[in-house]
């Protein structure tokens, strides 16, 4: 990490898709971050769609280089930006996209790669997984995008930490599920137990600041659960939202992962080489006759 | 704290988000639900009257003649109480007209069809009041199928649906709602003395521990054993929630044509909202 770094947590609503009045709020909401002095504006997933999508997941569907997209690219000059959206490849593969925006240039995309299927998610019936997790530098660090569920899987923050994360944004569209008075925080759904103990566990592990930015709102009935966090190398929590929409500026500092990394050189003694020779025995015990 | 213990400011707050998005999304700002003098009613009342405003929320009380007196002095406190519109509606002229050429219809119809003539009135008032119909009924219920369909289950959103009844008491409290609504016996009220527990004949203490355990917890007939759930009472249960599937589901189409509604035609609820 090169400089501090101060990210403004966009935690929204979307209107259920409307790409141009989503697209009209992200420009406002830009310009707060500008206002707010930051360098980097972090929207959750699919903020420029909504989440709820179904049937509609291909008609509201975009190239990464449609001209609906420009006015976000243009708005991307002086600021950062990482914005959701459905994206539609050259061979019609509809993706749920993470794009990272940098001077009017898409400095990097990520695609689901661990769509949801299970309990009250239908993702994989209308995405396609994507099969890329790389971390990618930027003028202020070297940065790591993943998207909800993906986070889940150990290995995708392990693949971003082997590549050199120095920061690991998890943008969201998590619903907020259980409401048991056990609360660590009395404001969040027990649903954010979770969040917070995973992004905690990647930070920690994998010693990288943890960004986790989630919707708020509701649609069709699901409340989304709000609750984004920064996490900071020790593990330590900067920051924390309740549900309701709020545009938060965090500051990320280059001193702890220094001091962490120093501490606990995780990054320095992990041995790749291990791990992929062991990950080849178990793939080909496990799938091969 | 048992299992069924609820945060119940957080379930406010989502409930009343719920409710303000919900109305916004069809493009209204107003509501209408029945208040029966029960505490589902009146929980789902209080729920809207904060979430659009007192002013926005209009309750109809719906007696029939045999319907308790009690019920109808507990719904004009809860409307006081909230500060919304409270209208009485007597029911018994339409209801009664129809049975004169049915004589012999049983409790259960009559039942039934007070309840749908109570749902003909609300959506009649929803278009002139240009607001949304409310639902008022409970988890427990819906699972059960204890309530009539297009009758007291039609809605057009309901903040409840996802809470057991011994949650909705919970919420009751918290809600600060009368002593009265919160301590009475549940009852569809639909002839006098009828309750819920006595016509159902189990409790919603027993009943809502074992959905819990059963729908949430997904534990299966041994473990239900184990956790002290007598075996008949849980096959009876079960029972009930798979005979009353179809009152969970919209009606069923057949499908002939390349794109059926709801089954590969699938668009949100919120679509254009």
């Amino acid at each position: 990490m090169k400089s501090a770094l101060t990210a403004s947590l966009v935690q929204c609503d979307a209107v259920l898709g409307d790409l141009g009045r989503n697209l009209e709020t992200h420009l406002e909401q830009v310009a707060t971050a500008r206002d707010q002095g930051a360098d980097l504006a972090i929207f959750p997933e699919l903020s420029l769609t909504g989440y709820t999508l179904r049937d509609l997941t291909s008609e509201i569907a975009l190239r990464a280089d449609d001209e609906r997209l420009a006015p976000l690219y243009d708005a991307s000059r002086g600021i950062d930006v990482v914005a959701g959206w459905i994206e539609r490849s050259d061979d019609n593969r509809l993706f749920n996209a993470a794009g990272y925006f940098s001077e009017g240039r898409l400095l990097h995309l990520h695609r689901k790669v661990y769509p949801v299927n299970y309990g009250m998610f239908e993702e994989r019936r209308y995405w396609a997984p994507g099969d890329r997790v790389a971390a990618f530098d930027t003028r202020h660090g070297r940065i790591g995008l993943l998207i909800c569920e993906d986070l889940w899987h150990p290995s995708t923050s392990y693949l971003l930490f082997a590549d050199r994360a120095d920061i690991v944004i998890t943008i969201s569209a998590s619903p907020a599920r259980g409401v048991a008075p056990d609360a660590a925080d009395s404001c969040l759904a027990r649903s954010s137990d979770a969040w917070d103990l995973l992004l905690r566990h990647q930070s920690l592990s994998f010693s990288v600041h943890s960004i986790f930015v989630n919707r708020c709102g509701v649609e069709d009935g699901i409340s989304f659960a709000g609750g984004s966090l920064v996490v900071d190398p020790f593990g330590e929590v900067g920051k924390r939202l309740g549900m309701e929409p709020e545009q938060a500026p965090v500051v990320l500092e280059p001193g702890p992962l220094r001091r962490r990394r120093t501490q606990v050189p995780l990054l320095r003694d992990e041995r790749l080489d291990v791990t992929l020779g062991n990950l080849q025995r178990i793939v080909n015990d496990r799938f091969v006759d | 704290m048992t299992a069924l213990s609820i945060d119940a400011p957080l379930v406010e707050r989502m409930l009343v988000t719920f409710l303000r998005e919900a109305v916004g999304s069809a493009g209204l700002s107003r509501a209408v639900l029945g208040l029966s003098g029960g505490i589902d009613s009146a929980v789902s009342a209080s729920l809207a009257a904060r979430a659009l405003g007192p002013d926005n929320v209009l309750v109809l009380a719906m007696p029939y003649h045999a319907s308790s007196e009690s019920s109808l002095t507990d719904a004009r406190e809860v409307a006081e109480l909230l500060g919304v519109q409270l209208d009485v509606v007597d029911i018994t002229p339409a209801v009664d007209a129809y049975f004169v050429s049915q004589p012999d219809a049983d409790a259960l119809r009559r039942g039934n069809k007070m309840a749908r003539e109570r749902m003909s009135v609300l959506y009649d008032r929803s278009v002139e009041w240009n607001g949304l119909v409310v639902g008022t009924s409970n988890k427990t219920e819906l699972l059960l199928g204890y309530g009539t369909l297009f009758g007291d289950m039609a809605s057009a959103i309901n903040p409840i649906g996802d809470l057991y009844k011994t949650q909705v008491y919970s919420l009751a409290r918290h809600l600060k709602l009368p002593e009265s609504v919160i301590t009475k016996a549940p009852s569809a009220d639909l002839w006098d003395g009828q309750t819920d527990e006595q016509e159902l004949g189990f409790g919603y203490d027993e009943v809502d521990a074992l959905l819990h355990d059963l729908v949430e917890q997904r534990l299966d007939d041994a473990e239900l054993a184990a956790a002290g759930h007598d075996a008949g009472f849980v096959e009876r249960v079960k029972r009930m929630i798979v005979g009353s599937q179809f009152k969970r589901r919209m009606p069923l189409i057949a499908k002939v044509g390349e794109r059926t509604i709801n089954q590969d035609f699938r668009y949100p609820r919120d679509w254009g909202a």
